[in-house]
């Protein structure tokens, strides 16, 4: 390397350090501290005791009995993490048996179109999550839009108990991340080379084989990303299991945040955060090994 | 031509689209007949229709009006994947998320064959474009001649009836392009496949054909074999489009029907003889038709009956070019052009520029158009 190479590196970190330090301090810092607290003592009144302990990583999935001291399965929280994996999976896929269509429908409009239909889909982003959400239990509540239809068509007597149930949480999960799945998918159709499609059509394939052969293997790239950016918010909700889900259906955020409110127990929500942290990715490693097996495969 | 000898015939076929500067007829009653086993060309600038006229054989496109069979058979209303036709594409569209196998075992696959059957296929085509080695790759590894070979692979693994080619070696360089020239007639005679095949470049379609279309306009110009379109074009367009042409005005004299001859008059005012059955069809304005490299220049200028000045001496290498002004009677004189073939001894310096000169010719090598009706074809070349 010569002189003048290692004088532009030297400028080339220089200019790189405010990104680089806004990184640290902004993404690892809070990090390690969560890490941190999931290893001490709480205190009394919340905040934590700066003792070393491993209570806090047990009680993530054990519990130990009141009466004899014995550990057991923490029932509670299983079913809370087992609820979270579940709905989540759930919006993932009827976001992808909606969003796929939509995407791929909004992609092939012509001029004027296309943007109306993007403008459209974007247009929930600009209105706050927490009024998105009571919209959506406008809808299913006992006298909501839903059942008051249902009673006046005489298609029901007595209303259907929508709210609080693992249902709304799916329900008005899908609505509220179903724009994270439409977009992406948007993009890669909108870089699908159409002539493909014609050269398959002209290669003896209907139009099932189409899609499955060529479309979809073509836009996988964007069914990835649509999941993933689906998925992690899904499995952290909190607002809207906290509002449709109400006070017994909860998923993992809402549990969290119980640890540092009224459970006052900030160690055991540090846990819970990194436990969460690592399902998502361990979630993630495994989605994109069997999704992206041609991928893989291809590059071999 | 027998019907059994027809592979795809189109008859009154149109088609117009309606763009933003309004409605382009971009097929107007076409009548078209390609025979079996035949190298059938479509020539023609951009925007004639030609590649209209493929789409609408491969069934991409829908005609406004017209019928079109396939071996005798209606095939208007057939899908693309129901019609035996593959297309070679301009862009190769090759899928890239399959090997090349996989691509070219794709319409054996949709057809439904056994697995076995389609690898024994696959391995014969990529014998027949001598692409083995290359089984496995992925798309995005070869180069621009060999996606051209896989394409043309694809299209001919499931055996159509036909083949189309979208102008398919326009992508390529010079070189590789000759080589592929070759290579398609190769194929077409050892597959014995009819192939239809669509260019802009007059030189591609003389090369392969065995018969050309010449499309201007959404119309066919004139059929025939590249030796009838060369030397005996039909029209200025098609003359002028196909290789250099001089065309001379020339006016018509007195016929001897005992001779069945009839005179020409030049520019020059010279006259000239020649068989009365090459008049058919010329009534208002009759033009010669002359081949630049069918002329002989000469010095003995009283003999010859059309002669000039010689302006500039371009040398090509191959042949070297003369631009000869002729006199017409007129204030614009006429530029003709000689080509006259290069050989070692420098031939080419027996002119002088600022010479006059004469042309030689054979009267055989004359075609004499109505030059009225296609004068307005030239001015829009």
């Amino acid at each position: 390397m010569n002189y003048l190479q290692r004088e532009q590196n030297k400028q080339r970190w220089f200019l790189l350090s405010p990104a680089f330090l806004f990184l640290i301090i902004g993404a690892s810092g809070p990090l390690l501290i969560v890490i941190a607290y999931s290893f001490l003592k709480p205190g009394d009144y919340g905040g934590v005791i700066w003792e070393f302990s491993l209570n806090a990583w047990i009680e993530v999935i054990l519990q130990e009995d009141i009466f004899d001291e014995t550990l057991g399965w923490a029932d509670a929280h299983l079913v809370i993490f087992w609820r979270s994996i579940k709905l989540s999976v759930i919006t993932t896929i009827l976001t992808l048996i909606m969003g796929v269509p939509l995407g791929y429908f909004i992609a092939t409009r012509p001029g004027i179109w296309k943007e109306v239909s993007l403008f459209l889909i974007t247009l929930p982003f600009w209105t706050n999550l927490l009024v998105r959400t009571f919209a959506v239990q406008e809808l299913i509540r006992n006298q909501g839009v839903i059942n008051s239809f249902l009673k006046w068509t005489g298609l029901i007597e007595n209303h259907i108990q929508m709210m609080f149930t693992d249902f709304a949480i799916a329900f008005g999960m899908t609505y509220v991340y179903l724009p994270l799945m439409v977009l992406p998918v948007y993009a890669s159709v909108a870089r699908l080379d159409f002539r493909l499609i014609e050269a398959g059509y002209d290669l003896y394939a209907n139009r099932a084989k189409l899609f499955y052969k060529i479309i979809l293997p073509l836009i996988k790239p964007g069914i990835i990303a649509g999941s993933i950016l689906v998925f992690i918010p899904s499995l952290g909700a909190y607002v809207t299991p906290r509002v449709l889900g109400g006070g017994t259906n909860l998923m993992i955020g809402n549990l969290i945040s119980l640890q540092y409110g009224q459970g006052r127990n900030w160690p055991l929500g540090a846990a819970l955060s990194l436990t969460l942290l690592i399902a998502v990715v361990i979630a993630l490693i495994y989605y994109v090994r069997v999704v992206g097996e041609g991928e893989s495969k291809k590059n071999a | 031509m027998s019907q059994d000898e027809i592979s795809v015939s189109g008859q009154n076929l149109s088609k117009v689209f309606r763009s933003a500067g309004g409605p382009v007829k971009a097929l107007d009653d076409v009548f078209i007949q390609i025979r079996r086993n035949e190298f059938f060309t479509l020539l023609g600038p951009s925007g004639c229709g030609k590649t209209t006229l493929l789409r609408i054989i491969a069934g991409f496109e829908y005609p406004d009006a017209g019928d079109i069979t396939l071996e005798g058979h209606p095939i208007k209303d057939d899908p693309p994947h129901k019609r035996p036709v593959n297309t070679v594409f301009q862009n190769y569209a090759l899928f890239p998320h399959m090997t090349v196998s996989q691509n070219i075992g794709f319409g054996l696959e949709m057809l439904g064959r056994d697995k076995s059957d389609i690898s024994s296929t696959v391995a014969k085509i990529l014998a027949l474009v001598k692409m083995e080695d290359l089984a496995g790759r992925q798309i995005d590894q070869l180069s621009g001649g060999q996606q051209q070979r896989v394409a043309l692979a694809r299209a001919l693994a499931p055996s159509p009836r036909v083949l189309l080619l979208d102008e398919p070696l326009s992508a390529l360089d010079l070189k590789l392009r000759k080589e592929m020239q070759i290579e398609l007639k190769r194929l077409q005679n050892e597959t014995g496949i009819t192939f239809i095949f669509v260019t802009h470049d007059q030189e591609e379609a003389l090369t392969m054909s065995d018969r050309v279309a010449v499309m201007k306009d959404g119309k066919i110009l004139q059929v025939g074999t590249p030796e009838e379109i060369y030397d005996r074009p039909a029209s200025m367009f098609v003359a002028n489009f196909i290789g250099e042409c001089n065309f001379i005005p020339v006016s018509v004299g007195t016929t001897s029907e005992l001779r069945q001859k009839t005179a020409i008059f030049l520019p020059s005012g010279k006259s000239a003889e020649i068989p009365s059955e090459r008049l058919k069809g010329v009534i208002g304005n009759p033009v010669i038709l002359l081949r630049p490299e069918r002329v002989q220049l000469n010095a003995k200028i009283d003999e010859s009956p059309i002669s000039g000045v010689l302006k500039q001496i371009v040398y090509f290498g191959t042949d070297t070019q003369y631009h000869v002004e002729v006199e017409n009677g007129t204030s614009s004189p006429l530029t003709l052009l000689v080509r006259k073939q290069n050989t070692a001894s420098g031939s080419f310096k027996e002119f002088k520029e600022g010479q006059t000169v004469g042309f030689d010719f054979e009267l055989d090598d004359l075609q004499i158009i109505d030059g009225q009706q296609h004068t307005h074809e030239l001015s829009a070349a």
